[in-house]
């Protein structure tokens, strides 16, 4: 047991909380915010997503989308949309029901359920952080764009997935969340790449987050950050200038899990223009952090444009091993663990 | 926008009652994405046969018309209503498929290569549709017959 506490707390909770879409109370449109967690377990790997979206497809009505995507020897999961009857959840509140899924917090951790209809995956999961979260509001994205964000870059997870019938429970397995609220449309001129890093060793002080958001082409780089927590707290904050990206590739990821599923159609083949290694260098001073990762494996989302009705936006969600090494206020960082890097691409 | 050669006894979950219904939902929702494949494929004619279920679907500048004639028609395409919900709901690739001969076609390079186009603006039209939710529930009640 690693004795920390981070997360929001009690009295933090509605930094958290569903802010919902403006354009129910006749204001801007083109909204979108999702809650995300990761979950790193020796035998499986998770991710959840549950997200609010303006359709621009039912004349912007909010709907919900819940995503899960488990690895092990593979992938499994879906997407489901959720109509907006099957939700209940609130602005300035955390706890929502999306269809048969469902997120609560107790004023400490976070617990999610979630049950996909039509394919073989479970997850009953409480999230406990162990690091405080970070904020970032209003940050460029696009031209008239911009994504708010917070993330809690470590929590520990304890629970069980049911993934083809098996069973997989654990305790305090690395975690990671965020929640991301802003307004634009799939397919306007962006793309990001963001990666979280923790570590196998629950000892280990060490966990750090990469963002990098660019134009469509990636030809610009509009803001890019490389934040480095030491246990719970803040401990050190790379941005722009200071940050250098390099990539070796391309990455042939063969066959990837496409949802939903009927995407594939759409996006056929490998997953386009990823790196088979990426390394993110922090300096500043004194104070250097590198930090690398190398996918070994990746599932798309793919969604259509909302910009050009004959394009498609994808996440490449990428899992691989993360390694992290440098020297930060005199003391060394180094970090071996699991990461996940998200790479938006047409 | 869809003119259908339906007789007195068609049955709703019929390919072309189907595609009918998806075309129309799609010129509604995406007219942009009906225009499109209006222009992809103008001029040509695609069969289909799905079992005992056939269409013919022929498209000009303007229109679209659906037959249940297979007569003349420039691709020919023979696969199962299994096989493509195996594609649209159990992420079949569609080259796989057509490898494994699930999908038949039979055509010019140059036809089937615009047949292909269309299908890939046909299904960009579909899933940006919210009728088409409903729509492939009944094509999948139709494939449990």
């Amino acid at each position: 047991m690693t004795g920390r506490r981070g997360g929001i707390g009690e009295d933090g909770w509605w930094i958290d909380a569903f802010r919902r879409s403006p354009a129910r109370l006749g204001g801007a449109r083109e909204y979108k915010e999702w809650q995300h967690f990761l979950v790193h377990a020796r035998d499986v790997h998770l991710l959840v997503n549950f997200s609010l979206i303006d359709d621009t497809w039912t004349g912007g009505a909010e709907v919900g989308r819940v995503i899960a995507l488990a690895r092990r020897e593979g992938w499994e999961g879906d997407v489901e949309r959720i109509a907006p009857e099957d939700m209940d959840l609130a602005a300035g509140r955390i706890d929502a029901r999306f269809g048969r899924h469902a997120m609560r917090f107790d004023g400490r951790s976070y617990h999610i359920e979630v049950e996909l209809a039509r394919r073989p995956l479970k997850a009953h999961l409480r999230f406990d952080p162990t690091s405080v979260p970070a904020v970032a509001w209003n940050q460029p994205l696009a031209a008239s764009r911009s994504l708010s964000w917070l993330f809690v870059p470590r929590l520990e997870a304890t629970g069980e997935i049911e993934l083809r019938g098996e069973r997989f429970a654990f305790e305090r397995a690395p975690a990671y969340h965020d929640h991301n609220w802003g307004h634009f449309r799939w397919g306007d001129d962006f793309s990001w790449e963001w990666g979280s890093a923790l570590s196998w060793d629950p000892a280990c002080p060490w966990s750090l987050v990469y963002m990098r958001m660019a134009d469509r082409r990636r030809t610009r780089v509009i803001c890019q950050g490389l934040y480095l927590w030491r246990n719970e707290s803040h401990h050190r904050v790379f941005r722009d200038r200071q940050v250098s990206v390099q990539w070796q590739g391309p990455w042939r990821s063969g066959r990837s899990l496409k949802v939903p599923r009927v995407m594939g159609l759409l996006s056929p083949g490998e997953g386009g223009d990823l790196p088979n290694r990426i390394e993110v260098r922090g300096v500043s001073g004194d104070d250097e952090v590198t930090l690398a990762f190398e996918p070994a494996d990746a599932a798309e989302v793919v969604m259509p444009s909302e910009v050009a009705p004959t394009e498609i936006a994808a996440l490449h969600e990428c899992w691989g091993r993360v390694r992290a090494w440098g020297r930060v206020g005199g003391e060394e960082v180094a970090l071996d663990g699991p990461g996940v890097f998200e790479f938006v691409r047409d | 926008m869809v003119q259908g050669s339906l007789n007195s006894s068609g049955i709703e979950g019929d390919l072309v009652s189907l595609l009918e219904r998806s075309l129309d939902a799609i010129a509604e929702a995406v007219p942009a994405c009906h225009a499109a494949l209006r222009a992809a494929l103008e001029g040509m004619s695609v069969g289909v046969t799905m079992g005992d279920d056939r269409l013919r679907a022929t498209f000009s500048r303007d229109v679209v018309h659906l037959s249940r004639e297979l007569t003349g028609a420039d691709v020919e395409i023979r696969t199962t209503r299994r096989t493509v919900l195996e594609i649209v709901e159990d992420g079949l690739p569609l080259d796989v498929a057509v490898w494994n001969d699930a999908v038949a076609v039979q055509g010019t390079l140059d036809a089937v290569a615009r047949v292909h186009e269309g299908l890939r603006i046909y299904t960009h039209g579909a899933v940006r549709t919210p009728k088409s939710a409903g729509l492939l529930a009944r094509f999948r009640e139709d494939a449990r017959r």
